[in-house]
């Protein structure tokens, strides 16, 4: 089966730790059970974070870039609105000295002129001195805030760039200067109207530039700054600043400012060394330069609210993970738990271990196929064991079955052996055994010859001879009787002796058994009554009568009958002789139908057969009968003729003093060889 | 003083020590009316996070009460007037000034306008120059009075300077301009009559906070002297003065307090620049223009910022 990946290699792409992540997640796996349910609660907060901390930093770059391009925009647009104001307010005070540079102007009274003048101070604040100077290049009057007026002085002012520049170009705006080393100022220079035209000069005092640049807004924090062409301050909100004349050219933004006029809005260090987004405009006309610049925090301020936003975003989520995490966990790890116990057990086998889950998602779908699993396996371990149980049995009987059989064949095939040994050795006796009985026979009639010739010859032998002879061939035909009556004996052994080698001899027939069995026993009980006139026994028989036929060899069958009966009969009369008190002897004969034989039972209560001897009783010529009582032929024979020529079993068991119990069990078909 | 180069935000719960030293009572209601006020605006407050001790006190006493101001331990000192200035700089204290007067790179008190560099910085007001503009401004009015009379307060460290700027703006004018000196007001009617006996034909009162506080008084004794007089203040005519010219005091005031108020903040006295006025105003009283039974010319009236009836 191959491995699936550990769960923690999966989990790893997922949990790209950040240093925060890193801290958190020990401290947070503290909180969650272990095992599963941790990994799954990590993988939950892995998760939630990544996503989390993606969409922050699009979201956070996103404002970022917004809020820088916004506030370029913005500030540059700011720039562009600042400098407008400064250059109005410029061009306010020229447009208003424009007044008195009328082409009748240079003829209009003295007074009228210093009219004009006061009133023009007084329109405009700014102008702290205002002068006339004529076609000449001389000054004609001169007013000022605060010194005393100057009437026709003729003071030459026609090499002065502020009349020879702004009669050549109509106007001149001259340099910043600074007054007292402190007092910003500026010279405005406006020709007149008409030939030969005069100057109208005044010197403003930039000081009131304060007031449109504090009055531009920009943003909270931000505020805006005016400087020359090179650099120095003209304007900005901390009048200090422009008090001290201070040169701002080394400042980056208006050192670029001054260089290539790159309009493009930076972030650099302002005037007071916090970080600002600085943007300029060009005044064309003065060639000052406005500046604009918000703090970079408040450009930012909204990509910091957003950081807050997200890092709480950021935190709640992981919380929320983590509970949902551990709560989704512990949900799904206490089935899995139960599933374990369940699996363990059934492991230990707990065959009857079923896992009590009615959800209704895949673990519970695992816990029904669980159930189900464990109660197939119960259902085939019963059958199995079943099955095992009746195959032991089967193999058992097959095996007792099987050693019966080889006991037999074993004792069969000793049998035939011996069989046919005394078959050979029956074949080699009869012929002598005929010559003696023969013999014997003829001699008894020879004897009988000479008796009847002694007879005959009467007188002729004296008698005392006659008598002896005749006492003679008295005891020798007594001899030859006994020669004779045991010759037979020894014939009728030799014959049984070959019957063993008369196998199949006579014909299988299909025949009734109980009648067989019937005549067998009236048989046996004469013949026993005949040798032992006061037999005392009695005779039992059941038979079944549902028996029927069977395939038989009716001849050697019935000798096998008459053999067993009247082995019991003697085992009975054995045990009578010992006088036991209350014998009563009885021999039972049974058949009985058994499914595919039927079984011949011969029962006697008679003296047993002892233990060592059960094995032998088989053999031919053992015998425990005395000598001349029996053959030690006749259950042998019994047994060829069941087991060979019937395809039988003979089956003996006994206990001595109490019972012998033959059972003959024969095959109601008959073998096929047998056919 | 470690803690003053603090900025203010971080001494939440401070309290902070002003002290204003005048020369005449009139410049501390000055400071009440607008000083405080504006010092309010930026953040110091009398009662909530600031302690006020005010004094002033006449040439003589001067120097006493620049004594009782230090002993209050202040933060910062409002001085009203070179006078006043001086008198605590006689003390040589260190507590920064903010001083409102004139000239102070003249008097010492500050290397220049745009670094003073020392303890001293504040509002240069250009009396020197004004005087002669004031003179200017009555010669405009009255062109026909050429004997002028100038009323100097004596006891002002800045009297010679005053003279000298005096002069010299006189003479291209052409005008005959004589000096009386009052060393108290006590003097003034001796000083009137003595105008009237040299037959004075108009008035300049020289530009001294010690004239700004009487200005009714002054006023009232030019009228019965016959004579037009131009003060230092356009509120000066709105007490009887024919002519009051001069800077916007009221703006200068808050330009002082915002002085103080960056003072507090830490910023070195030193660092800040002194500033000079930027708007300038004249008021015509013609109540007192009637009185005296004069038209003034156009060209004066056009100039007029405020006038009085």
């Amino acid at each position: 089966m191959p491995h699936a990946l550990p769960p923690r290699a999966l989990a790893v792409p997922l949990t790209p730790r950040p240093r925060l992540l890193r801290l958190a997640l020990p401290a947070l796996a503290g909180l969650l059970p272990a095992g599963l349910a941790r990994r799954f609660g990590l993988a939950m907060v892995g998760l939630v974070s990544v996503l989390l901390v993606g969409t922050g930093a699009v979201n956070m770059w996103v404002t970022y870039a917004e809020a820088t391009a916004g506030a370029v925009q913005v500030q540059r647009e700011k720039a562009q609105a600042a400098a407008e104001r400064v250059a109005q307010f410029v061009e306010g005070i020229e447009s208003q000295v424009g007044w008195t540079t009328r082409a009748e102007w240079a003829r209009v009274s003295p007074e009228q002129r210093r009219y004009d003048f006061i009133r023009l101070q007084r329109q405009v604040p700014a102008i702290t001195d205002l002068q006339y100077i004529d076609g000449n290049g001389r000054e004609q009057l001169r007013l000022s805030r605060l010194e005393p007026d100057v009437v026709g002085s003729g003071q030459d002012f026609s090499g002065e760039p502020l009349f020879a520049r702004a009669v050549a170009e109509r106007s001149w705006r001259g340099p910043v200067y600074f007054r007292r080393g402190s007092e910003p100022y500026m010279t405005l220079a406006l020709a007149h109207v008409g030939r030969m035209p005069g100057v109208t000069a005044a010197s403003v005092n930039l000081k009131l530039i304060w007031d449109v640049v504090t009055a531009i807004r920009i943003g909270r924090a931000g505020y805006a700054y005016v400087t020359d062409a090179a650099g120095r301050l003209v304007a900005h909100p901390d009048m200090s600043l422009v008090l001290r004349e201070t040169d701002l050219s080394r400042l980056p933004q208006v050192a670029r400012a001054i260089a290539n006029g790159d309009a493009t809005p930076t972030t650099v260090q302002g005037p007071d060394g916090r970080r600002v987004l600085s943007a300029h405009a060009v005044i064309p006309q003065l060639g000052w330069i406005v500046f604009v610049e918000l703090p970079r925090r408040e450009v930012l301020a909204p990509v910091w609210a957003s950081l807050v936003q997200t890092l709480v975003l950021l935190g709640l989520g992981v919380l929320l993970a983590l509970l949902l995490g551990g709560w989704l966990a512990r949900r799904m790890v206490g089935p899995i738990r139960q599933l374990q116990a369940g699996a363990q057990r059934l492991g230990e086998g707990d065959l009857s271990q079923r896992i009590s889950l009615d959800s209704r998602d895949e673990i519970g779908a695992l816990a029904r196929r669980f159930n189900d699993m464990a109660g197939r396996i119960q259902e085939a371990q019963e059958t199995l064991e079943a099955k095992v149980a009746s195959r032991t049995r089967a193999l058992a009987q097959s095996l007792d079955d099987l050693r019966l059989a080889q006991d037999r064949l074993v004792q069969t095939e000793k049998l035939a052996s011996l069989g046919q040994l005394t078959a050979g050795i029956a074949h080699e006796i009869k012929n002598p055994l005929n010559f003696v009985n023969n013999f014997a026979e003829l001699s008894a009639e020879l004897v009988q010859e000479l008796e009847e010739a002694l007879a005959a010859a009467g007188e002729a032998v004296p008698e005392a001879l006659r008598e002896e002879v005749a006492e003679l061939a008295g005891m020798l035909r007594g001899n030859l009787e006994k020669v004779v009556q045991h010759g037979k004996r020894a014939d009728s052994i030799v014959r049984n002796m070959l019957a063993h080698s008369r196998e199949g001899g006579g014909e299988r027939r299909e025949m009734a058994l109980n009648p067989l069995v019937e005549e067998a026993m009236a048989l046996a009980w004469h013949g026993a009554r005949a040798e032992k006139p006061g037999l005392n026994v009695t005779l039992e028989k059941e038979l079944d009568p549902d028996i029927g036929t069977l395939p038989l060899f009716p001849q050697e069958f019935t000798r096998v009958l008459l053999n067993l009966v009247g082995n019991a009969i003697y085992a009975t009369g054995k045990r009578a002789q010992r006088g036991e008190a209350g014998y009563a002897p009885v021999v039972r004969v049974e058949t009985r139908a058994e499914g595919d034989a039927v079984a011949v039972t011969v029962r006697d209560n008679g003296t047993g057969i002892p233990e060592a001897m059960r094995n032998r009783i088989f053999e031919p010529f053992f015998t425990t009968k005395p000598a001349g009582e029996g053959t030690g032929l006749g259950l042998s024979l019994s047994h060829d003729i069941v087991v060979k020529q019937h395809g039988g079993a003979f089956l003996v068991d006994s206990q001595e003093g109490v019972f012998t119990e033959f059972r003959v069990l024969l095959p109601r078909v008959a073998p096929e060889k047998e056919a | 003083m470690a803690a003053m180069a603090m900025p203010a935000g971080a001494q939440e719960g401070r309290q902070w020590r002003l002290a204003a030293l005048g020369t005449t009572p009139a410049s501390l209601e000055r400071v009440r009316r607008v000083f405080l006020p504006e010092l309010a605006r930026l953040g110091f407050a009398e009662g909530r996070n600031l302690s006020v001790s005010a004094r002033w006190g006449t040439s003589a006493e001067l120097a006493a009460q620049a004594q009782a101001t230090l002993a209050a331990r202040p933060d910062v000192i409002y001085a009203n007037g070179n006078d006043a200035t001086r008198a605590l700089r006689a003390l040589g204290t260190q507590v920064p000034i903010v001083a409102f007067g004139t000239d102070p790179v003249g008097q010492g008190f500050a290397q220049s306008l745009a670094r003073p560099g020392g303890q001293v910085t504040g509002i240069s007001i250009l009396a020197g120059e004004l005087d002669g503009k004031r003179l200017d401004m009555l010669h405009q009015a009255l062109p026909n009075r050429r004997r002028i009379a100038a009323l100097m307060y004596a006891p002002s460290a800045d009297r010679q300077a005053s003279e000298r700027d005096l002069r010299r703006a006189a003479a291209p004018l052409g005008l005959e301009v004589r000096l009386f000196d009052v060393t108290t007001l006590e003097e003034l009617p001796a000083a009137f009559r003595a105008m009237r006996e040299a037959r004075a034909e108009a008035l300049l009162v020289m530009a001294a906070p010690q004239f700004f506080g009487i200005a009714r008084r002054l006023a009232e004794l030019a009228r019965e002297a016959g004579l037009p007089t131009i003060c230092e203040w356009p509120l000066m005519a709105s007490a009887g003065c024919l002519l009051g010219f001069g800077p916007d005091i009221d703006d200068m005031t808050r330009r002082a307090a915002s002085m103080a108020a960056r003072i507090l903040r830490g910023v070195p006295p030193g660092d800040i620049p002194i500033e000079q006025p930027t708007r300038f105003a004249l008021g015509v009283n013609l109540a007192t223009a009637h009185a005296l039974g004069l038209t003034l010319p156009p060209a004066v009236m056009a100039q007029a910022d405020e006038v009085f009836d």
